[in-house]
């Protein structure tokens, strides 16, 4: 009797703070909760209902960093040109130091998933943070790649070595390997496995994708297939679905 | 203007004065005419009905029709139906259709004597529902004149004589000792059956009255049987009431454990208002400890490694 009225207690505390707190930073923590379980559709509308929030708040940090996920969202849906209108809508200025290095880092995979890896360099070279993410460093280091600055690339994947993501690590060593031309199936397969493990979805989706582009084992393609689709990530299907 | 004649040259005015007299004897025929068509009612407005008779009765074509004896129409046509029966078409004053409704007869009758000529009468004693209209069927009976009593009469004497007939025969059949019914009723057997079958209702009678003597016996028990059967639902009924006080005594202790049960709730509600006092207590607290966390926030040398309040988390995470 005791623990269920504790129970109902603790209930209505978690309902009435829940209640108290619901502002965008709490939506937005929902909406990276269904990003992280791969629910791409319901992280989406919640960071819609989060950047209206954002707005009612007037706050320009929150707005940016809800504007820089939708628009990684969308990169990742291969929507580029939705992409890019969400990205020129954020007010980089305005933003916190983590804030501005989240976009660039985010703008930096917009071009770098197309191929546009000149872009993406410019990004890296005009904008340096103190102690930058993994994922920033990756990023850069394979617009260093792409755009033929291997040097930099090498330099980029040490600063990633420091920040103890052996995951990241693996994935952006194959994929600075793949773009310098030699032989990167190894370091995908273990960079997969690492994704795997951490539940990496998209990552291991695009993973799977070039180790099918490269292998041509159509296994990868319907691995890869198999992950966008429960993704609900159209055009990254597709392209799989055309190596299947 | 006018030349006064002194003298009428009147083979000069022959051609006028033969005018003249064709013109006043053309009015005089008019107006004669008009009288006479006016007489004959051809200017009245008019309309038709028929009936159906199973026999003509005389009626001709302009058999006066009256009501009460005024002439109110007359027969304009008879004719006969696919089915045999006499078509009449009666032609009548729209001044007295509000008169005929559907619940009038029509019936041929003479008209002041047993000699004089037939006429149609109407009957309109019964006040009907509707009045009838211009084409409609009014229901007709018999002919009420000494020929129909007679016609009446001929038939009921006809009948007469087929029962005198019949009784001839049935008592030529009793006369008869070897008809059945002669034989029935000139031997014994008959009366003797009929002697058996008295004898048997007395008997009967008899029986019925020791049946009743049965039923007052039966009666007489019931009578010394009821103040036993009182007596018992009497003292069922007490302990049915005592049954009773017992489950009051029941309701009695349940309403008591009700009330304990209202106690404890009130117990319980005042358990949650001080769970809710400690709760809005816990979120004063979190406030204060917010406002400190914010307080020691604005130190230059933690401001950038405290998180601020509700940010936005960043989805580039480490793994």
């Amino acid at each position: 009797m005791v623990k269920r009225l504790c129970m109902g207690f603790l209930l209505l505390l978690v309902i009435m703070v829940q209640a108290t707190f619901a502002s965008s930073g709490n939506i937005a923590a929902q909406a990276k909760k269904a990003f992280e379980r791969g629910r791409y559709g319901a992280a989406y509308g919640q960071y819609e209902l989060a950047l209206r929030e954002a707005r009612k708040e007037a706050d320009l940090v929150a707005e940016g960093r809800i504007l820089t996920s939708m628009a990684m969202l969308m990169t990742h849906a291969m929507e580029y040109e939705e992409a890019k209108k969400i990205f020129e809508r954020v007010r980089v200025n305005a933003l916190d130091t983590k804030g501005k290095e989240d976009f660039y880092r985010a703008y930096m995979e917009f071009y770098n998933l197309q191929g546009e890896y000149r872009k993406a360099f410019e990004i890296a070279n005009k904008h340096s943070f103190r102690k930058p993410s993994a994922a920033f460093l990756g990023e850069a280091a394979i617009a260093a790649a792409g755009s033929g600055n291997n040097s930099e690339a090498d330099s980029y994947l040490k600063g990633i070595r420091k920040c103890r993501s052996p995951g990241q690590l693996a994935f952006y060593e194959a994929k600075v390997a793949d773009l310098k031309g030699k032989d990167p199936v190894k370091r995908y397969e273990s960079a997969l496995k690492h994704s795997v493990k951490r539940n990496q979805y998209f990552t291991s989706g695009i993973i799977l994708l070039r180790l099918a582009e490269i292998t041509g084992n159509k296994d990868y393609a319907a691995r890869s297939m198999d992950v966008f689709e429960e993704l609900g990530l159209k055009k990254p299907f597709q392209r799989a679905e055309e190596l299947k | 203007m006018f030349k006064f004649l002194r003298y009428i040259n009147w083979s000069e005015l022959s051609g006028l004065l033969v005018g003249a007299v064709v013109a006043i004897a053309t009015c005089t025929a008019c107006i004669i005419l008009a009288y006479y068509l006016n007489e004959k009612g051809f200017f009245k407005e008019r309309y038709s009905l028929y009936t159906e008779m199973a026999s003509g009765q005389g009626i001709r074509k302009g058999t006066k029709v009256q009501i009460h004896g005024v002439d109110i129409g007359s027969v304009n046509d008879v004719s006969l139906t696919n089915n045999g029966l006499v078509r009449v078409k009666l032609e009548l004053d729209a001044r007295y259709q509000t008169l005929i409704t559907d619940s009038s007869v029509i019936n041929a009758t003479r008209d002041q004597n047993i000699i004089a000529d037939r006429v149609m009468d109407i009957d309109i004693s019964k006040m009907g529902n509707r009045f009838l209209a211009h084409g409609e069927v009014l229901q007709s009976r018999r002919a009420r004149d000494v020929e129909s009593v007679l016609e009446s009469v001929e038939n009921i004497l006809g009948r007469v004589g087929e029962l005198v007939t019949v009784a001839d025969s049935l008592l030529n059949m009793i006369a008869d000792t070897s008809s059945t019914i002669g034989m029935l009723l000139r031997t014994k057997n008959m009366y003797n059956s009929l002697d058996s079958a008295v004898a048997k209702v007395n008997e009967l009678a008899e029986n019925a009255d020791g049946l009743v003597a049965g039923m007052i016996g039966m009666f007489n028990t019931i009578n010394d049987g009821v103040p036993k059967t009182m007596a018992f639902v009497d003292t069922f009924s007490i302990s049915t009431m005592e049954l009773m006080n017992k489950a009051y005594g029941i309701m009695g202790s349940l309403d008591t454990t009700m009330q304990n049960v209202g106690n404890i709730v009130n117990e319980l509600g005042l358990v949650a208002g001080s769970a809710g006092n400690l709760i809005t207590d816990g979120a004063q607290t979190i406030n204060r400890t917010d406002d400190l966390v914010s307080g020691i926030s604005r130190f230059w040398f933690i401001r950038n490694k405290v998180p601020r309040r509700d940010s936005i988390p960043l989805l580039g995470d480490a793994w």
